[in-house]
């Protein structure tokens, strides 16, 4: 008997070694350097939190067109829920070295991640890259934007018509529309939304809370400049008054009798079903509502209107997503370059993009614009666009230290007792502690 | 007639019992056999007409490739940390319990401590340990963390084993008997019951955890049910009636051991923690 | 007797050596790591780690309202798991008396428990849910719709609405945990009891509930444990919003860690939530002592 207890306790201790060793497997034998054998075995690793992108992965085989360049390698692409699990998943497995070889970064998370990152500058892909340049770290190309983005307010004509509503021009225009609808079909309905927004996951306040401040004068680096002023939420400043604006256009009921009970996906379908004639999101919106079978010919866009006056510029923030780049946790460098030229080549890149609803990133890619984004270029009038920049390492340590969360602010807004003088003032007081640190 | 009126008090409070509980669950089930329109056109409190339910829902769910390998995958890492946490934990309750010794008082502390530690930050430092060990997106992962951190089978199996009259093992002892012996022979087919209470709670426990599959097996391959759930309720897009019907899926095996093993929960869930 | 000395050592080294390698390993350890980045400021993802003391815990105490309204909302939690005891108690107590039927009510009462936590918490989201959501329906079918409310955005409702779904969740585990405590009290006690003329009542606290204790021990701590590292109800249901209203200190220190890369506050919070657990289960404990003192 007791040999038996021995025994067990040997097969544990095998046990644990072989798990072990079935962990090492999943990595890569060879480290090669300088010339690449095209017979190389490995694996190669990365994820992403874009189910679309997933679906086309497996769809257009990603894998299988890899294996014409290099037979013996095999990918290994995991999905997340969404960015914040994303990050908070590569934000433990950094410090634990263990970051898939390919990862997807947003312009916001680039500094972050900065120090695991390889600099990609020297490669063709980062060359004919629109954006990339644009979001260079210290002159280093982290990370090459797969996706162009921009935000789009989505609306249902007939809904406006029978309304007798214009395509806002304004600031004043978009929160005078927005009433207008919301009297009009709230009468009979008491669930509809002028705007579906669904507050309650806080990201898809982002087209108004994170774009706003920049957006009034069209300004990329606005985060980046608030980094270097001591009280930067004074009054006059344009974050000062894109959050007031905000914060009234909240109060107004438009968005529903309960915006913060709902989140993206409900108050999207609500959308998508028409109870509901506005919602703003990025290309990926399109995407969904194309995926679920519903018919577009009675929908259209429009940008969202930052300014005052139509005689200003409607200015449009455009900004690289999805950043991919190779980590130090690699043993496959030139193998994962490999993968990234070969990933914005026109081995893969054109037929991916095309079946996406964002726009093309590189210049050797052209796409054709969905009928429903050429509307918001009919409907929005005199458009400047400009590149929008997430914010630096300075901006980020400061967001850190004064835990200024601007999606959890904009949720905020929708209560009814939240004061933004009160917010706007504390903000101040630790931002200038903060940055004297 | 005061009896009667206590009786018919049971069974109201028994009837209001089970209609919070069966309610929310019923909405759930109703809704899984609804269309899109119905979800509009019908109340949530109702199932659509006979003639109109649907089990589109259903095939969906089941249509999706990686349900089978989150059964698969629940099941082993259940089976094996359920393996180990029954010998450990039992043997390392018998040990703690009947033995006195020099580091026993350490020993105990330190287990007791295990049950104290809230696990989710502190994965950030075990998340290296994993890692150095090369443990990281494998199956290995979970099972040696259920193994090793989670301790409540020891709380179960000594106030069993406290149960148990020392003269058993001292007689067993003149008799000739090694240790290892009066421990499989006659202590472990005595906690039979406590074992019994063990594969449900853990079993279910383990099931129903995303947080350590989902930081540790990041892998399509290496779903759970519960992180399928969660990567699956985010592609519906707002879907509810194909969620409700994953929901009812994932549902199925814990629902199944609880059916099996019901006998066992009444004779003991804490049969160990009550027989002193 | 050396010899039982011998093989008692040899017995004593095989059973635990593999249990407590691995609790060593995968508690011990990293619980060490946790205390000591208690005293570090890192961002979780850089190689620059700072020494900065007890800094972090001093602005625990001085600099972070949005944790404490968190905590407040773990006591809530505490509170109500609490005030429920008696009541599961009660349940216990006449599920465990002669009455047809019971059977069914144990074996549903305990279903919750059973189920997935995250199919729970998405199947009450759109329970509570402000458009389509069943309970509003059910109010409505009531004629009760005066009563409608944001059950999941009201900063004042939001908690207890969570609270509702906790209950709804853990109650069950509760009364049958209770239930065997119940069982285990000897017939023989109970029935002399009877004859001597004691009613249910006198039963219930002469007899059962002093040889319950150690079940009441367990549910205690499984409360007080189970209350202060609540997490996935709100996680799942509301992420701990709108603001911080429904947010509970695991979530809050999940934040701190992952969205302000404030690992080292995390891992102070952290420390601090061990040992308030460790505080009350011990006040706890020493309770009763006192009180026998007397």
């Amino acid at each position: 008997m007791r040999k038996s207890n021995i025994y067990l306790g040997i097969f544990s201790l095998v046990f644990l070694f072989l798990s072990g060793c079935a962990g090492n497997e999943t990595k890569n034998e060879t480290k090669n350097e300088g010339e690449l054998d095209s017979n190389i075995k490995a694996t190669l690793t990365f994820g992403t939190w874009d189910a679309d992108s997933m679906k086309l992965y497996e769809e257009l085989d990603i894998e299988g067109r890899f294996q014409e360049l290099y037979p013996n390698v095999s990918l290994e692409i995991e999905e997340m829920k969404d960015d914040t699990e994303y990050f908070n998943a590569m934000k433990i497995r950094a410090s634990a070295g263990e970051l898939p070889d390919i990862m997807f970064n947003e312009t916001v998370t680039l500094a972050n991640f900065a120090e695991y990152l390889y600099d990609l500058s020297d490669t063709e892909a980062a060359k004919n890259n629109i954006l990339a340049d644009g979001y260079s770290v210290d002159g280093e190309v982290l990370g090459i934007p797969e996706k162009r983005q921009e935000e789009y307010v989505f609306f249902w004509r007939d809904q406006f018509e029978e309304a007798g509503v214009d395509v806002p021009q304004t600031w004043n225009e978009f929160v005078e529309i927005s009433k207008k609808l919301q009297e009009y079909y709230g009468a009979d309905n008491k669930d509809y939304m002028a705007i579906a927004l669904g507050a309650k996951d806080e990201w898809p306040i982002y087209p108004l809370i994170e774009n706003m401040p920049s957006g009034i004068s069209g300004n990329g680096q606005y985060w980046n400049d608030m980094a270097k002023q001591d009280t930067p939420f004074e009054e006059g400043t344009d974050i000062n008054i894109a959050y007031h604006k905000i914060n009234d256009f909240f109060k107004t009921g438009v968005f529903g009798k309960d915006p913060l009970g709902m989140g993206y996906d409900q108050a999207f379908s609500i959308f998508m079903q028409k109870g509901a004639a506005m919602a703003m999101d990025s290309p990926i919106g399109l995407t969904a509502i194309k995926s679920e079978g519903i018919d577009t010919s009675n929908l259209e866009s429009f940008y969202i209107p930052f300014r005052e006056s139509e005689d200003d510029s409607l200015y449009l923030p455009v900004r690289g997503d999805f950043l991919m780049g190779i980590t130090k946790n690699t043993e496959n460098y030139e193998l994962a370059k490999e993968f990234v030229e070969f990933y914005f080549s026109d081995a893969w890149y054109p037929d991916y993009i095309s079946k996406l609803a964002s726009a093309s990133t590189m210049e050797t890619v052209d796409k054709e614009l969905d009928p429903v984004f050429e509307s918001a270029e009919r409907n929005s009038s005199n458009v400047v666009v400009y590149t929008y920049n997430g914010g630096d390492a300075e901006f980020q340590k400061l967001v850190t230290e004064t835990r200024f969360d601007y999606k959890k602010l904009g949720a905020q807004m929708f209560e009814p007792d939240f004061n933004i003088e009160d917010v706007f003032t504390k903000l101040n007081k630790d931002w200038k502690k903060a940055r004297q640190e | 007639m005061k009896k009667v009126f206590m009786q018919g008090l049971k069974y109201v409070i028994s009837i209001l019992i089970i209609l919070v509980i069966i309610g929310p669950l019923l909405v759930v089930l109703f809704t899984s056999f609804k269309t899109k329109e119905h979800m509009v056109t019908v109340s949530p409190l109702l199932l659509p007409d006979f003639s109109e339910i649907t089990l589109e829902n259903y095939r969906d769910v089941f249509s999706s490739k990686y349900l089978l390998s989150a059964f698969k995958n629940t099941a082993f890492i259940v089976l094996v940390s359920l393996f180990f946490n029954i010998i450990f934990g039992s043997i390392t309750a018998y040990a703690l319990e009947r033995f006195h010794f020099k580091l026993k008082r350490i020993i105990v502390a330190l287990f007791f401590l295990g049950m104290m530690i809230p696990t989710f930050v502190m994965e950030i430092s075990r998340f290296k340990v994993i890692g150095s060990l090369g443990l990281y997106n494998t199956l290995g992962a979970p099972i040696i963390i259920y193994i090793a951190s989670d301790l409540m089978q020891l709380y179960i199996y000594r106030q069993f084993i406290k149960g148990i009259p020392i003269e058993l093992d001292e007689s067993a002892l003149l008799d000739g008997c090694g240790y290892y012996r009066i421990f499989s022979k006659i202590i472990f087919p005595l906690l039979a019951p406590a074992t019994a209470t063990l594969v449900i709670i853990k079993s279910v426990n383990i099931i129903n955890d995303m947080y350590i599959p989902y930081l540790y097996m990041p892998s399509t391959r290496l779903k759970t049910l519960s992180t399928f759930l969660m990567s699956y309720a985010s592609a519906q897009q707002g879907s509810w009636q194909i969620l409700a019907a994953a929901i009812v899926v994932v549902m199925i095996p814990t629902l199944s051991i609880y059916i099996f093993f019901q006998k066992y929960i009444f004779e003991g869930v804490s049969a160990g923690a009550v027989k002193s | 007797m050396k010899m039982i000395e011998k093989k008692q050592k040899r017995f004593l080294v095989v059973s635990l050596l593999i249990p407590v390698i691995l609790l060593l390993i995968f508690v011990v350890y990293p619980a060490i790591n946790l205390i000591q980045t208690s005293f570090l400021e890192w961002d979780g993802i850089s190689q620059v780690k700072e020494y900065v003391g007890i800094q972090n815990y001093i602005n625990m105490f001085t600099n972070s309202p949005n944790l404490w309204l968190s905590l407040r909302n773990n006591g809530l939690y505490l509170v109500f798991h609490m005030i429920m005891i008696p009541i599961e108690l009660s349940i216990a107590v006449m599920l465990n008396s002669k009455m047809k039927g019971r059977g069914i009510v144990k074996s549903i009462i305990f279903l919750p428990f059973v189920i997935s936590g995250v199919g729970i918490s998405y199947a009450f989201a759109y329970f509570f849910s402000p458009v389509n959501g069943a309970f509003n329906e059910i109010l409505n079918v009531c004629n009760l719709d005066t009563f409608i409310r944001n059950w999941l955005s009201d900063p004042k409702i939001v908690n207890f609405t969570l609270i509702f779904v906790s209950i709804w969740r853990f109650s069950g585990y509760h009364v049958i945990l209770f239930i065997s405590g119940l069982k285990s009290v000897s017939p023989e006690l109970l029935e002399a009891a009877e004859i001597d003329g004691a009613n249910s009542l006198q039963r219930l606290r002469a007899i059962q509930l002093p040889s319950m204790a150690l079940v009441m021990d367990f549910v205690l701590f499984d409360c007080i444990r189970g209350t202060l590292q609540h997490f996935e109800i709100p996680f799942v249901m509301t992420q701990g919003g709108p603001g911080y209203a429904s947010s509970t200190f695991t979530l809050y220190t999940i934040d701190t860690a992952f969205k302000f890369n404030d690992f080292g506050m995390a891992s102070t919070m952290a420390v601090a939530i061990m040992i308030m657990v460790m505080m009350i289960y011990l006040i706890k404990n020493m309770i009763p002592k006192l009180l026998k003192k007397r």
